[in-house]
């Protein structure tokens, strides 16, 4: 829970919000001044003209948002992974979240449709499953949590879902590419639609959030304190996992998965604003919401023409820094 | 004969220790013992060569240790280590048998000898009918004791033990130390780091004082194991009595 | 007792053997066009009689081989990278090897596609030596537990399918799907230039492996103790760490990433001959090349005429057994 360096929360907070509010409308603008069509650029958002407009509202605004919105599920995912296992290494992609989500959604697109329900559900319950397995294979419903078995578990999971996705769409070539480009998080073609559907699981899944936010605290003092000051962890990993699952597969299910926004995006938070969940939360949502803008902004100008997906720009900005955590990170058991 | 520690400068990062001489002589039963973080686990490391010192010399025998091949080392120093490693699936023959390592070439072939000395062990550790065992399903204090067999198979002069009573109960505690304890009597020179000044008394012949990272008295346990001492070195207020058993100091805190 | 589980190495080493020859056989037999027993024999052995000499010669016979060399390759690459990070649930893949391998293979791919096939172990071993030096250098430089350097072994993973991801998503499709098909591990038109390219090399190192088996014992026994024992362990692990690394990086270059090979074969045959390396190494070298060549053949026979890549169902099948493995290795401590 500790802060990597230096004091944690030693900015204080106001300064922190404005900074963070900030670096949100930076990173909008850089997210909708740059795409495909060049001609629409900065001077073009305050005062658009026919095209521009166009450019800007049906094309760039609801793939910035999708951005902000998968900065902001991610995060708290994120967040809420780590609190409830207290691990700092837990992320939607580590634990096997976004690959159970993936494998989810493919046999939704496979198996003929008994009944009829959005993608989003096979996402979620794919998601659900995949983080259930892993807890339980980590000891989490039983007694306590051993982080090497988390993870390993989480890698285990994961491979074995990515192993009968990649399965199924050997055997039928169409699945195969619709769902091949959800090997990595591509917001390329959103729409509105996609965008609201983020919007939908994200506003609950922050509010449960907040909720939970002492039960994150408690949860850090170690399950048996938990317990002990009334915050029975079973609940608090029950509650912890649904949450984590339905935003980590929601984001799945309209960008693909994403690996390291889930896992930057606390640790950052934590470093700047301390351990307590219930200024983490509102703060890790920000966070995440002005890191991805900025990763799609940088999506569209990094290899110009050529779009690299936003999930492969998260992705290389966070293995470095994982990397550097691991290796030096004192609190890593 | 002896072991001889000459300004050593040792530890993980940053230094522990920083100019540390020491003497150990030939057929002492010696333990080392201090506070928390006194840096008697590092001086133990240093002449295991577990560690290595950034200043100063280590002489076995007058013969510095970094001049020597490791394998010669090996014939000279065993060490039995805090937490010693159990490998899955190896039986306590196999793992007494790892002791005769330094006599054997790379491809490890067993000699006559070899088998010899290994029974021998077993039978002074008395884990001769557990010889097929997997050391995995052992109880703790067997285990410290196939460990302390595999030091016996190495047959060496001089042999350390570090804290080898950690985490056992009193029962396999006195084995332990009492296999210590034999290992002197048939002319091994022991070193040892203890925690527990009392047990420390019992069976020493002399006594390393530790603290910050410096020797502060060496010595005969009765010379040594003062009320002052205590006070200084670990802080604490404490009587020293004659242990009615054995007549060596014991310790009890106020 | 030392006399009788020499009896068991060799009753175990010989039923194994026995167990490859009927999986290579069957290996050859299976896939869209079932070939008969008698059909096979007649091909190999160039008898009188029906023969299918272009399936066999041509795609199944170097395939077969080919999976057997990677298979007990990758084996032995796992044994040890358990017996050095003295952990049973390492396998070069948890610690980055692969994906390090991988991304090299697949910048050759990329930068330049005409290159020799005999150029590829060299390229992918490089790859992985990189990604193994970043283990080492942690290893070396900061003292860690077992766990904290699979963690980083994990992260080095994790960094270079981010690179690979990159190049895969901003090259054109045309480029890249040969590639992506050959990185989930298959043996998909893997023929005798493949094998050539790689057999000496692999058949080399694995003599080399089964020479250090009694130092892998003595690592095992963790850094203290091994160098109390009279082993320059530093030296040592640097050579092993080598070994592993190559061992691995080759097969993974002709091949792609056949995962959980190596963290199951040396489990296998730990359970079947105990722990001490003189035994474990050629048993869990005969287990992978057999797993390796089941994979393949399965992926050839289950689904006919299609075919699923052997890397594919060695994760399908190896996932649960790692999941058993971790379950199984509550309560006792990883030492």
């Amino acid at each position: 829970m500790t802060a990597l360096r230096g004091q944690p929360g030693s900015v204080p907070l106001k300064i922190s919000i404005v900074c963070l509010t900030l670096a949100i409308a930076c990173g909008t603008l850089f997210s909708l001044a740059t795409g495909g069509r060049t001609d629409v650029g900065l001077a073009d958002i305050f005062r658009p003209d026919g095209l521009a407009r166009t450019v800007l509202f049906d094309i760039r605004m609801p793939r910035t948002c999708a951005a902000a919105l998968l900065g902001v599920n991610l995060g708290m995912a994120g967040l809420v992974l780590q609190a409830i296992t207290r691990n700092p290494l837990a992320s939607p992609a580590i634990l096997g979240i976004n690959q159970g989500a993936a494998l989810g959604l493919t046999l939704g697109v496979v198996l003929p449709n008994t009944i009829d329900l959005p993608l989003d559900f096979y996402a979620l319950t794919g998601a659900l499953t995949a983080g259930v397995v892993t807890f339980a294979i980590s000891g989490g419903f039983g007694g306590k949590i051993d982080s090497l078995r988390l993870v390993l578990g989480g890698v285990a999971v994961g491979a074995f879902s990515y192993a009968m996705v990649r399965f199924t769409y050997t055997l039928d070539d169409d699945i195969a590419r619709s769902v091949i480009r959800w090997t990595v998080g591509d917001i390329t073609d959103i729409r509105w639609s996609e965008t609201k559907r983020l919007a939908v699981w994200a506003v609950p899944g922050f509010l449960a959030s907040l909720v939970m936010a002492q039960r994150f605290n408690l949860m850090a003092l170690g399950q048996a304190s938990a317990r002990g000051l009334g915050a029975d962890p079973r609940i608090t990993l029950l509650l912890g996992t649904v949450v984590a699952a339905a935003l980590a597969g929601a984001s799945v299910t309209v960008a693909g998965p994403i690996a390291f926004a889930g896992l930057i995006v606390p640790h950052l938070a934590k470093f700047l604003f301390g351990g307590d969940h219930r200024v983490l939360v509102p703060t890790t949502a920000l966070l995440g919401a002005a890191l991805m803008l900025v990763a799609d902004g940088l999506s569209k100008t990094l290899t110009a023409p050529i779009e690299a997906p936003i999930g492969v720009v998260a992705a290389l900005m966070g293995a470095p820094w994982f990397l550097w955590h691991t290796i030096f990170a004192r609190d890593v058991s | 004969m002896s072991i001889d520690l000459k300004s050593i400068q040792s530890g993980y990062d940053g230094f522990k220790l920083k100019d540390v001489s020491l003497q150990i002589a030939r057929d002492s039963l010696t333990v080392l013992i201090g506070p928390n973080g006194c840096g008697k686990s590092t001086l133990l490391k240093t002449i295991s060569r577990e560690l290595h010192p950034r200043g100063g010399r280590v002489l076995i025998d007058s013969k510095d240790v970094t001049q020597q091949r490791s394998k010669m080392v090996a014939r000279q120093i065993s060490l039995l280590p805090q937490h010693p490693v159990v490998p899955p699936g190896i039986t306590v023959e196999q793992l007494v048998g790892y002791g005769r390592a330094p006599y054997q070439n790379l491809l490890g072939l067993r000699s006559r000898e070899d088998r010899l000395r290994v029974e021998a062990a077993l039978e002074i550790v008395d884990l001769s009918p557990l010889k097929d065992k997997l050391v995995s399903a052992l109880s703790g204090g067997q285990r410290q004791r196939a460990f302390v067999a595999m030091c016996i198979a190495q047959d060496t002069p001089y042999v350390l033990f570090d804290e080898p009573t950690s985490f056992l109960d009193i029962r396999y505690q006195y084995e332990v130390l009492d296999l210590m304890a034999t290992l002197h009597e048939q002319g091994k020179t022991v070193v040892a780091v203890l925690h527990d000044i009392t047990q420390a008394a019992r069976y020493a012949t002399d006594l390393v004082v530790m603290k910050d990272a410096q020797v502060c008295a060496v010595g005969k346990p009765t010379d040594i194991i003062t009320e002052d001492m205590l006070s200084a070195v670990y802080g604490i207020d404490a009587r020293v009595y004659a242990d009615p058993v054995t007549g060596t100091p014991a310790v009890s805190a106020l | 007792m030392r006399h009788a589980s020499s009896t068991r190495l060799i009753w175990t080493l010989l039923g194994l053997t026995f167990a490859a020859i009927a999986v290579f056989l069957w290996s050859l037999a299976a896939g869209a066009v079932r070939i008969p027993i008698t059909t096979i024999i007649n091909t190999l052995f160039d008898l009188d009689g029906p023969k299918q000499g272009f399936i066999i010669n041509k795609s199944r016979l170097p395939r077969s081989l080919l999976a057997f060399c990677t298979g007990s390759s990758l084996a032995l690459s796992g044994a040890i990278v358990q017996a050095l990070l003295r952990n049973p649930l390492a396998s070069p893949k948890i610690i980055g090897i692969n994906s390090g391998a991988a991304l090299g293979v697949l910048l050759t791919f990329i930068f330049a596609p005409t290159l020799d096939l005999n150029w590829l172990p060299v390229v992918a071993a490089c790859g992985g030596i990189l990604a193994a030096a970043a283990i080492f250098s942690v290893a070396e430089f900061a003292p860690v537990s077992p766990a904290r350097l699979a963690l980083v072994g994990i992260a080095i993973g994790m960094a270079c399918d981010a690179a690979v991801d990159f190049i895969l998503a901003t090259s054109e499709l045309y480029e890249v799907s040969a590639p992506l098909v050959w990185m989930t591990g298959s043996l998909w038109s893997r023929g005798w230039a493949h094998l050539n390219a790689v057999w000496p090399l692999l058949v080399g190192l694995s003599a080399i492996t089964l020479l250090y088996s009694y130092r892998l014992d003595l690592i095992r026994l963790g850094t203290a103790q091994a160098t109390s024992l009279g082993l320059n362990v530093r030296r040592e692990r640097l050579a092993l760490l080598a070994l592993a690394t190559l061992l691995a990086a080759i097969s993974v270059s002709v091949v792609g990433v056949l995962g959980f090979v190596g963290l199951m074969a040396p489990h296998i045959a730990r359970q079947m001959v105990g722990g001490t390396h003189r035994g474990l190494l050629p048993v869990a070298m005969l287990v992978g090349a057999i797993l390796a060549m089941v994979a393949d053949a399965a992926g050839r026979a289950l689904f006919a005429p299609l075919e699923v890549s052997a890397g594919i169902l060695t994760a399908m099948f190896g996932a649960p057994f790692f999941v058993f493995l971790l379950l199984s290795s509550f309560p006792s401590p990883i030492q």
